[in-house]
């Protein structure tokens, strides 16, 4: 509100608006209650903590109960939850209903963790995460809000990541390898994305994963230079096979969906196939720290590009923050010796400086020409 | 009069029902399977979702188990004539079912839950003394442990 005011100020002054139109922007604002998302956010992470409180009780082993009285009380939970988000639904109480949606799927959490104590089942974490997103998808998918399906999509991609660690088959494929099993999370929430766009109407799940494909990508390129950085990443036939497959699928999907323009459409084959080949850079003989950086800048300037087309001007001057950040980082790689000396940290201080002022000077210039690039 | 919404009432109805019907499946295995007692040795890690508990290696007294560790699939341990084999048997009474992960048989009774207080107590009366666990094998091979055994008696009257 301090803020609103001085720039009310500012435009009085500069003669933008009237003081009255002022004094009428100013009423109205102080009139509208806080905003819901603050509110329901803190909602919501109160009801993750207590869900998170309810696993730690269950984690101690709670031994003083008996398993049936636990069991009994763990159902009561359950049950009073599901009805009261019922109710809230019914009612149109749509920070309620979330928050009781949120508190289910970190209740449901919490009972396979207690089942799996009182009935000593030997089962995985992968086995608990997936059932758990299994049997509540569709609290995920009748959540009108963000909140639920983040969480879902959480639980789920937590649930496929650890899969690739702990199975049979996966191992057969992957090895262990935490990068490639890494890799395929941004892949995995894509096909998710995709199949959700075309099969449901639940934008919020749809969004959920579309948020994990940007983040878990950009963690992917982020792990992938680190591993070639410390030399500990491997390529195998195997896991690049399994990639390339998922690609092609994802490929399938954004050449047959609706929603793109041809030149997004284009745009995003480009992304994925940078992506890939910035997976499996050491199949082709270049798995350098360098061949990664300048894998990595490509990646994430096409994203940006086409994050600019859809109008997220936000998250394409993020990306673009990322490419000159990895620039910066790509000339001390290339230069590293220069740079320790004299001149060298003259020249180096004089590039950071430069950047920093022509990115400021000329933002709004780059994301207008991204976003029109698509057009 | 507002109505409720259907497919919120499912949405949310049905992981309770599942958990339920996971807990009701339990429940049966481990009262209607037949009460066997094998010998463990082991120690005590710590699982993110349900607390503190012990895995054990268990002793089937059978020679050569999971001989052949990249093959998948289903494996069973016959405790009748304490034999291995890659098919279900047919001629054995009672036998196990489960996988071989690293050349060492799992039938997803290799866990015990135990409070957290007695974790450390616990875990040194197992690698020190004679600990058992009795299970409960269904017709079809399904396992559950009842009981954690020291030195022949239960663990809470040790």
């Amino acid at each position: 509100m301090a803020k609103l005011e001085t720039e009310l100020k500012e435009w009085v002054t500069r003669g933008f608006l009237t003081e009255e139109q002022s004094r009428v922007i100013q009423n109205y604002e102080s009139t509208k209650t806080s905003s819901s998302w603050f509110m329901s956010g803190l909602l919501i992470l109160g009801a993750v903590i207590i869900g998170i409180g309810v696993i730690s009780v269950i984690a101690s082993n709670w031994a003083q109960i008996p398993d049936a009285a636990k069991l009994f009380l763990d159902f009561l939970i359950l049950a009073i939850l599901a009805l009261s988000a019922i109710r809230a639904e019914r009612d149109g109480q749509s920070v309620v209903f979330e928050v009781l949606l949120v508190s289910l799927l970190m209740m449901v959490l919490a009972s396979i963790g207690l089942i799996s104590q009182v009935y000593n089942t030997g089962g995985k974490l992968h086995q608990a995460l997936l059932f758990s997103s299994f049997i509540t998808l569709g609290v995920a998918l009748v959540s009108r809000k963000f909140f639920a399906p983040f969480l879902w999509s959480g639980i789920f991609m937590a649930g496929l990541s650890t899969a690739g660690f702990e199975s049979e088959v996966a191992r057969l494929f992957f090895e262990k390898n935490t990068t490639a099993i890494l890799a395929l999370n941004p892949l995995m929430a894509a096909i998710a994305a995709g199949c959700l766009a075309r099969f449901t109407t639940s934008r919020g799940l749809t969004q959920a994963f579309r948020w994990w494909i940007l983040w878990a990508g950009i963690a992917v390129l982020l792990v992938q230079e680190l591993d070639s950085a410390f030399s500990n990443y491997y390529s195998r036939e195997g896991i690049v096979k399994v990639l390339y497959g998922f690609g092609v699928l994802i490929a399938i999907d954004v050449l047959t969906c609706q929603g793109f323009r041809k030149i997004q459409k284009g745009m995003l084959l480009a992304v994925l196939g940078g992506f890939l080949i910035a997976c499996s850079l050491p199949s082709f003989g270049l798995g350098k720290s360098l061949h990664h950086g300048i894998a990595s800048i490509v990646v994430l300037s096409l994203a940006g590009i086409f994050l600019a087309s859809l109008h997220a001007r936000g998250l394409f001057q993020l990306l673009v923050s990322l490419v000159g950040l990895r620039f910066l980082v790509l000339y001390f790689q290339a230069f590293g010796g220069l740079a320790t000396t004299g001149v060298g940290l003259i020249i180096s201080g004089v590039f950071v400086i430069g950047s920093a002022i022509l990115w400021n000077k000329y933002r709004n210039q780059l994301t207008v020409w991204a976003e029109g690039m698509t057009r | 009069m507002k109505v409720f919404n259907r497919k919120v009432a499912v949405a949310v109805i049905v992981p309770i029902l599942a958990l339920f019907f996971l807990t009701a499946y339990k429940h049966f295995i481990l009262n209607s399977g037949l009460e066997i007692t094998l010998p463990i040795s082991g120690y005590d890690p710590r699982d993110l979702l349900s607390g503190h508990y012990l895995i054990y290696r268990i002793d089937y007294g059978v020679e050569n188990i999971c001989p052949d560790s990249l093959k998948s699939g289903e494996r069973y341990v016959c405790l009748t004539d304490k034999t291995f084999s890659y098919v279900e048997p047919s001629e054995c009474v009672t036998y196990i079912r489960g996988t071989c992960q690293y050349s060492r048989f799992e039938a997803g009774i290799e866990k015990y839950f135990i409070p957290e207080a007695q974790a450390g107590a616990l875990e040194s009366e197992v690698r020190d003394r004679k600990a058992s666990i009795v299970l409960s094998v269904t017709s079809s091979g399904k396992a559950q442990v009842k009981e954690l055994l020291i030195d022949g008696k239960p663990w809470r009257e040790r």
